[in-house]
């Protein structure tokens, strides 16, 4: 049965501020500036905006949006939870919103001062930890990278991955981002010395196998397909979304499942987007896969189905993740070398291979794929010309 | 008049009605898992109902203490003050012989770390209230 909500919707105009490591602005001034930029980027108005979507860990309310904008029209709203995992999620929403006949143009963004204000690197020093963080922090495990570090130890224990193999992910990241004046790391080379040499942080895991922190925001609208055949823009066409959770799941911190090297969550939502898309991995022509920490890119590889379980190492290699490879990946410089918008700005990115407007665009996109963050509740989508 | 740094303190759990009895356990010297009363299925963390037959009864297995290590992470560079200069450091993942994973402290040399590597539960009480787990390489 062809799923119902395909090619329904389509994102039609995306915004974004510069990315930078210190914005000079607040998040909620960010926050419309992205949205502004997208609007006209569909040749759409404010009034024509009557939903609005946000991801838990937002920190610019939706009234202040409503408010500093001056949007009197919106009549349904949400936020998708779980950080990471949602950025997709959120693609989903509107889709469901839009697709409903409840609203007609939709817009979602992610802001963050994520590098000059709160750093999601740096722990917060509260009393007490509470949830599974008092089981770690006592010991010494508080910030994402020492979580995902126990991860990806797992990774070189049963698959024999070297951090030659790992470096791939962040060395074809950087190649893309130097192609793209947007990144935060356009102007800055990485060679494979450059990575074997950059200090270990959480042993295995070194700096480069670490996704920047920015500060920024960007804005996606959606809107129904027949609304979008008719606005002077090239709309990216949502194919198909997925939102799973897998069992037991956490954030970040799986230590408590059969295996550490294959993440359910992600398992789940490449078995729902493969049912609904009627797709599968080999129909893929690009993918913008959530990087906060290269070894999880690997295990979501695998569990997205492109190939076999400890075999990610090897898919990486080889020129396959390039431009001209397989699957060209993180074309945009990703988030380990664009920027760090919390998966949005990998939307983003997807829609640009659509249209034929990336700065490492890939020839004749029909399918474009974006995953948000393995480790927590997630989400993925697929896009289409 | 002299003034008092601060001092930065060991991050600590923050307890509930769920999970404050595997924290008294440790306290004791004891490593507890959560036993369902009901079906005998070991959950750790522990929970308010077994995620297998969904009883509310819950109850407690005292451990043997034995296990093996199945991953590990050596913070060089921590983000915590307390641990500042306290690096570089381990922290084990361990396999228990009763089929769950728990995270500890470890006492080795780092280049001891090995997959499987067997190891005994030991305890280190931090305060009067909060005991940790120290596992010491069985050898
Ligand atoms: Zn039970």
């Amino acid at each position: 049965m062809t799923d119902q909500l395909r090619r329904k919707a389509a994102i039609v105009g995306i915004g974004a501020t510069e990315f930078s490591r210190s914005s000079g602005r607040s998040e909620q001034r960010l926050a419309v500036e992205a949205i502004l930029e997208a609007l006209q980027d569909a040749g759409l108005e404010p009034d024509d905006i009557d939903g609005i979507i946000n991801s838990d860990y937002e920190p610019t309310n939706q009234v202040d949006v409503v408010n500093a904008m001056g949007l009197r029209n919106i009549r349904s709203y949400a936020t998708i939870p779980h950080g990471g995992g949602s950025s997709c999620g959120t693609i989903a929403q509107a889709t469901m919103m839009v697709a409903s006949g409840e609203c007609k143009c939709v817009v979602a963004y992610r802001s963050m001062n994520e590098r000059s204000g709160h750093r999601y690197g740096s722990p917060e020093i509260p009393a007490a930890f509470e949830w599974i963080y008092g089981l770690h922090a006592p010991y010494g495990l508080l910030v994402p990278g020492e979580w995902v570090a126990m991860h990806a130890r797992r990774r070189m224990i049963e698959f024999g991955e070297t951090r030659e193999q790992w470096a791939n992910i962040p060395l074809t990241c950087r190649a893309h981002a130097n192609l793209n004046p947007n990144a935060i790391f356009h102007e800055k080379k990485m060679t494979l010395e450059d990575y074997l040499n950059a200090p270990i942080l959480a042993d295995p895991l070194c700096r480069l196998d670490y996704c920047l922190e920015t500060d920024g925001a960007v804005a996606y609208i959606v809107t129904s397909a027949e609304r979008a055949r008719s606005l002077d823009t090239t709309p990216a066409y949502i194919h198909a979304t997925a939102q799973a959770m897998g069992y037991p799941v956490w954030y970040q911190t799986n230590y408590y499942r059969d295996s550490l090297t294959t993440a359910s969550e992600i398992v789940n939502t490449a078995k729902i987007l493969w049912e609904k898309s009627g797709l599968t991995p080999r129909d893929m022509d690009v993918a913008q896969i959530y990087d906060h920490f290269t070894p999880a890119v690997l295990t979501s590889l695998e569990d997205m189905g492109f190939c076999k379980k400890g075999e990610a190492g090897d898919f990486v290699g080889e020129g396959r993740i390039g431009i001209d490879g397989e699957l060209p990946m993180n074309t945009a410089g990703g988030l380990l070398s664009e920027g760090y918008i919390h998966g949005w700005n990998l939307i983003l990115e997807a829609v640009r291979q659509v249209r034929g407007t990336s700065t490492a665009q890939v020839r004749d996109v029909e399918f474009s794929l974006v995953t948000s963050c393995l480790g927590a509740p997630t989400s993925a989508a697929i896009l289409s010309r | 008049m002299s003034q008092e740094i601060p001092k930065i303190s060991r991050p600590i759990p923050k307890l509930n009605a769920d999970t404050e009895e595997w924290w008294a356990g440790l306290r004791r010297h004891e490593l507890l898992v959560q036993e369902c009363a009901s079906c005998g299925h070991l959950l750790h963390p522990p929970g308010p109902m077994c995620p297998e037959c969904r009883s509310l009864d819950r109850g407690w297995r005292k451990c043997s203490g034995k296990g093996k290590v199945y991953s590990w992470v050596i913070i060089n560079r921590p983000m915590h003050p307390y641990f500042f200069g306290k690096a570089p450091f381990p922290v084990v993942l361990v396999e228990m012989e009763e089929g769950f994973r728990v995270v500890g402290s470890i006492d080795c040399v780092i280049d001891q770390l090995c997959d499987g590597l067997p190891v005994e539960a030991d305890f280190q009480d931090e305060s009067d209230e909060f005991s940790m787990l120290l596992f010491r390489v069985v050898l």
